[in-house]
């Protein structure tokens, strides 16, 4: 009985003994919630607080390993749960930082690259309206390619990757501004606007004057003006040479020339419809060229060219230097003018140009 | 009765000497550094980023829990060990899976310039056949200089191929497919408009 009574106490004991409280579920989170942190990123983004929530995690670990070590009905996991439970509010609280900042980073990048696409449409209209087609467009092209790999590494949160890419689109964009200016330079140059507005004044003044047609082509807006008796009467978009921002200097330049003209032959069928030819060279496109192959700057068996028409086929057309307008418009223009009507051909009349003012806009 | 006294305290002074002696397990340390600067090595921060990550965390707590035996009495290194060894072999385990996926991300930047060539080639050739001379779309002539542009960005993408940079070489080149495509469709309608007129 005795004996019984014995191993009924120590089986008794031993239940007692061997029961083991619940592992609190807090310790499975914050395993779980240590992936996620190290998935966004939080060493990256938030290394120190990392390292914090790190220890903070192990001191947590290592109370639990020890109470683990102790028989089941001497565990007491309460201060264990109470770890885990300060370590998974840290978590979240760092988790939402982490991912703030990277909000914070994919705003401010974003908007970066929102601002340079601006400036890349301004710069792809400006160059596209001045027939650029050298280093603008080219550095254009490269700059597209840039923002679109930094829009990539920004979905996947290589931020400093994005940047370096941003900059380099930056840089490209730089340089088609540059090459734009440097693409007219001339137009910037206030003495030759002012010869420019001269002849044009000079040109309306004399269809005021005499009280006839005279028209002006402003190379740089694309447009030309028809003016009857002194007053704006009609006014035509144009297509230029392939050079048409250039002044034309010799044959085969593909430049539009510059200067005060008349119309000589009005021809009603040509190759590209109805034509009003005009009398370049001029005199002073003719003291011109001697003076630059005087210069060397011809070679001398280049001549000065001719044959500088006003013609339909379209203004978005590329000429050899001649001045081209949509057929219907040629219909127009070609009953409203004759022989011996005056043609200024100018660059422009604005100092402040619509390209000036388009990227300083941006 | 006093010998078996004796042999118990001899024996209990025996545990003490050799659980409270008890040494760290440097080579073991060593081992599992080693194991994880290999995987850094072998390009591990870039096709085993997160893999990496962890195994830099489980190192660290190893390291750690090393260094809590080694402030106490007693001190037990048994799961240190463990710790530390599971680190070697999680470390050799990606390491083995790196060069797989260096050569799939190889065949995808391959594709992906392939696609790009094609691309560039087929724009560059529909710029040879649209009309050129008096006439001409002055859109055709602005596109000549996108390609322009185009060609030295591949000559970038086909660099960093070269220099193993392929998740580079792969957005890089992406971004040229879609740039090439659009102005091959660009050159068309630029085309048609020419034969329209005419």
């Amino acid at each position: 009985m005795k004996l019984f009574q014995t191993a009924l106490f120590l089986l008794a004991v031993c239940f007692v003994a061997c029961r083991v409280p619940p592992v609190p579920p807090e310790v499975q989170k914050a395993e779980a919630q240590q992936k996620d942190l190290w998935r966004a990123g939080a060493a990256v983004f938030c290394s120190q607080e990392y390292d914090d929530y790190t220890r903070a995690l192990t001191a947590a670990r290592h109370r639990f390993e020890g109470e683990n070590l102790k028989l089941g009905v001497f565990r007491d996991y309460d201060r264990v749960r109470q770890d885990f439970q300060a370590v998974l509010k840290s978590g979240d609280e760092l988790l939402a930082r982490v991912q703030g900042i990277k909000a914070q980073k994919t705003e401010a990048l974003g908007e970066a690259v929102r601002n340079l696409r601006a400036k890349m449409a301004t710069l792809d209209d400006i160059t596209l309206s001045l027939t650029e087609r050298g280093n603008a467009r080219k550095r254009l092209a490269q700059a597209d390619i840039y923002l679109d790999e930094t829009e990539s590494l920004m979905r996947q949160a290589k931020f400093e990757q994005a940047s370096a890419k941003l900059s380099s689109a930056g840089e490209c964009v730089r340089d088609a501004e540059e090459a734009v200016f440097a693409f007219i330079s001339r137009y910037l140059d206030r003495r030759q606007v002012d010869i420019w507005r001269r002849w044009t004044e000079d040109t309306i003044a004399e269809s005021r004057t005499k009280g006839i047609v005279a028209l002006v082509v402003s190379k740089l807006e694309r447009r030309l003006n028809v003016y009857r008796n002194g007053r704006l009467y009609r006014s035509y978009e144009i297509g230029l040479g392939f050079n048409g921002l250039s002044n034309k200097m010799h044959s085969g330049d593909n430049a539009t020339p510059e200067g005060r003209y008349v119309i000589v032959k009005k021809i009603a069928s040509s190759q590209y419809y109805k034509a009003l030819m005009i009398n370049y060279p001029n005199e002073e496109d003719l003291r011109r060229f001697a003076e630059e192959k005087r210069r060397g700057l011809i070679p001398s068996s280049v001549g000065i060219g001719g044959d500088i028409e006003i013609h339909g086929g379209g203004e978005d057309t590329l000429t050899r230097g001649c001045v081209s307008l949509d057929n219907e418009k040629m219909d127009e223009l070609f009953n409203l003018v004759s022989v011996g009507t005056p043609v200024a051909i100018v660059g422009t009349n604005e100092v402040e140009n619509y390209v000036i003012r388009a990227i300083r806009k941006n | 009765m006093k010998s078996m006294v004796k042999v118990l305290v001899l024996a209990l002074l025996a545990a003490f000497v050799f659980t409270s002696c008890a040494k760290a397990p440097t080579q073991q340390m060593d081992q599992a550094k080693a194991a994880v600067q290999a995987v850094q090595a072998a390009k591990g921060d870039v096709y085993a980023k997160d893999e990496l990550a962890k195994l830099k965390t489980d190192l660290q707590a190893a390291l750690d829990e090393v260094n809590a035996q080694s402030k106490k009495f007693f001190k037990k290194y048994g799961k240190a060990k463990e710790m530390l060894a599971k680190v070697v072999s999680d470390a050799d385990a990606v390491k083995a899976e790196i060069p797989a996926r260096i050569e799939k991300a190889k065949e995808e930047a391959t594709q992906a310039m392939n696609d790009a060539k094609a691309s560039f080639d087929a724009a560059t050739a529909l710029l040879e056949k649209a009309p050129k001379g008096k006439g001409t779309k002055k859109d055709i002539e602005a596109m000549k200089a996108d390609l322009a542009g185009l060609q030295s960005q591949m000559t970038e993408a086909q660099n960093a191929m070269t220099a193993e940079d392929y998740f580079g070489a792969k957005d890089k080149a992406t971004a040229i497919k879609a740039k090439a495509d659009d102005i091959a469709k660009q050159v068309q309608e630029a085309i048609n408009k020419v034969k329209g007129k005419r």
